[in-house]
């Protein structure tokens, strides 16, 4: 199992990152390769590749603990008593003693951290070892973010920006990249016109009576539960048409004044014309509806959800396309 | 847009995808089947010529193959006679089926009659446009919401088995 400078659920983000938005995580892995310097590359060129995760966890899990103890424990004032008292020393003698101390502690566990890397590796690791604590902590984090977005990036074929790269290697990335925005907007404009095309399609199909469904607003379930219902109380009984409108108003009331009141609300400067059109609107709708056989009503409902799908598609391209630009743009 | 203008926009956009596509020139003379289901994400369009002949143009948000492009094209009640290749390419058939075959056994050069028919089903082939042969019993459609089968034309007897 090859070693990993990061954790499966740190990958695991930022693979939906990319998979949500790609150009977010573009400029996620610039900053990330901006961040780790030329230097800070530099310095750990002279691990090979290979041992640089396991250098990485070595350091993390054993070298930077141990030595924030060791800060935290200095200047060993308890140790430096019990030496006085023991070996009967005077106070500089002591001091001396515990910062050679100190120091050999410092060696064995730099020896430890660096123990399991090839030898010629080893001495570059130690090189590094002995940075301040926190230069270290700053070369370890930028290593862990940048090889994190590069092998995100390897294996989601993502081409990234790394602006630390040579002239020639920006250039063709810089290219690729444009060349995949293209070659993606291309697609989603096929799409989106393929979605146009079957959107019309469905509309005519149907007469213009999904555009009507959809542009009143009303929930169709909540239609269709009605209808059942008001086939239900009419099923048996004797009906002429005056009955079975006085049943239909009877029954609708209650729900077109809900969408009346919805609409007033959405609406506040609604005239009185307005809310009689919206009325005479619903009435109709609801009796178009009222009026399906069963068999068209399944059909209808069928085309309702393909229309909904495409329609939901065509958004989320959308919504996507302009994600992308404002990261593009930012 | 009504279904005047939809149709007339449908004639054109057949007619430029086949163009930009298959580098072929057709002139659609009437769309008799549009946007026949074949699976969630492929739709067929038959179409035919002012040259007498029928065409169906698949569409398709996934990659399909040649061998799927039959497949479906046969389940739809469709015989076909022969594939565009895309571009105008007249043997990337065989080409893309000689590349997928060397990829399988490096070490070979030769290939039998069998393993080229073989290779040659598994060619990506995405949009397809497929020259009809003829008609079967019935056309078909697939329907997503019962994963099935079903039949949206019966053809009539006199038309059976008859070219087109």
């Amino acid at each position: 199992m090859t070693m990993r400078p990061y954790s499966k659920q740190e990958s695991d983000e930022i693979i939906h990152i990319a998979q949500e938005n790609v150009e977010q995580f573009r400029h996620d892995a610039y900053l990330a390769d901006r961040s780790y310097s030329r230097a800070e590359r530099r310095l750990l060129q002279g691990i090979e590749t290979k041992y640089q995760a396991a250098f990485y966890t070595r350091c993390k899990e054993l070298y930077q603990p141990t030595t924030k103890s060791l800060q935290q424990k200095r200047p060993f004032e308890a140790m430096r008593a019990q030496m006085q008292k023991s070996l009967l020393i005077g106070k500089n003698q002591a001091d001396n003693l515990t910062t050679d101390l100190y120091q050999m502690r410092q060696e064995t566990l730099r020896r430890e951290t660096v123990a399991l890397l090839p030898r010629r590796a080893q001495k570059h690791a130690r090189r590094i070892l002995t940075l301040p604590p926190d230069q270290l902590e700053q070369l370890l984090e930028h290593y862990q973010q940048a090889t994190l977005y590069r092998e995100v990036a390897t294996s989601l074929r993502v081409v990234t920006y790394d602006p630390h790269r040579s002239f020639i290697s920006r250039l063709v990335r810089r290219y690729r990249i444009y060349r995949h925005r293209i070659r993606t907007l291309r697609k989603e404009k096929q799409r989106i016109k393929v979605i146009d095309r079957l959107l019309t399609k469905l509309d005519l199909e149907t007469d213009n009576f999904l555009q009507r469904i959809l542009s009143s607003e009303v929930e169709l379930m909540e239609v269709l539960a009605l209808r059942h219902e008001f086939e239900k109380k009419t099923k048996g009984q004797p009906s002429t048409p005056r009955r079975t409108l006085d049943r239909f108003e009877a029954m609708t009331k209650k729900f077109i004044n809900k969408q009346l009141e919805s609409y007033q609300a959405q609406c506040p400067d609604a005239t009185l014309n307005d809310i009689g059109q919206r009325k005479n609107t619903l009435t109709q709708l609801l009796q178009d509806i009222f009026a399906l056989r069963n068999t068209d009503r399944n059909w209808l409902v069928r085309r309702i959800s393909e229309y909904t799908k495409l329609y939901d598609e065509k958004q989320s391209i959308v919504t996507a396309q302009c994600a992308r630009q404002a990261y593009i743009d930012s | 847009m009504n279904s005047v203008e939809y149709r007339e926009t449908r004639k054109k956009e057949i007619t430029s995808s086949c163009t930009h596509h298959f580098a072929i020139k057709v002139k659609v003379r009437e769309v008799l089947f549009d946007d026949i289901t074949l699976s969630p994400h492929a739709t067929m369009s038959v179409f035919s010529c002012h040259n007498r002949k029928v065409f169906a143009l698949i569409e398709s948000t996934s990659t399909l193959r040649l061998g799927d492009i039959e497949r479906l094209t046969k389940n739809a009640g469709f015989s076909p006679r022969r594939y565009a290749a895309p571009h105008g390419h007249k043997s990337y058939f065989l080409q893309r089926a000689y590349n997928i075959f060397r990829s399988v056994y490096p070490g070979r050069t030769q290939w039998t009659h069998d393993e080229e028919s073989y290779y040659s089903l598994l060619v990506p082939y995405s949009p397809a446009l497929v020259e009809i042969d003829g008609l079967y019993t019935t056309i078909r459609r697939f329907n997503t919401f019962s994963n099935s089968w079903q039949v949206i034309y019966e053809v009539p007897q006199r038309l059976r088995r008859m070219k087109v």
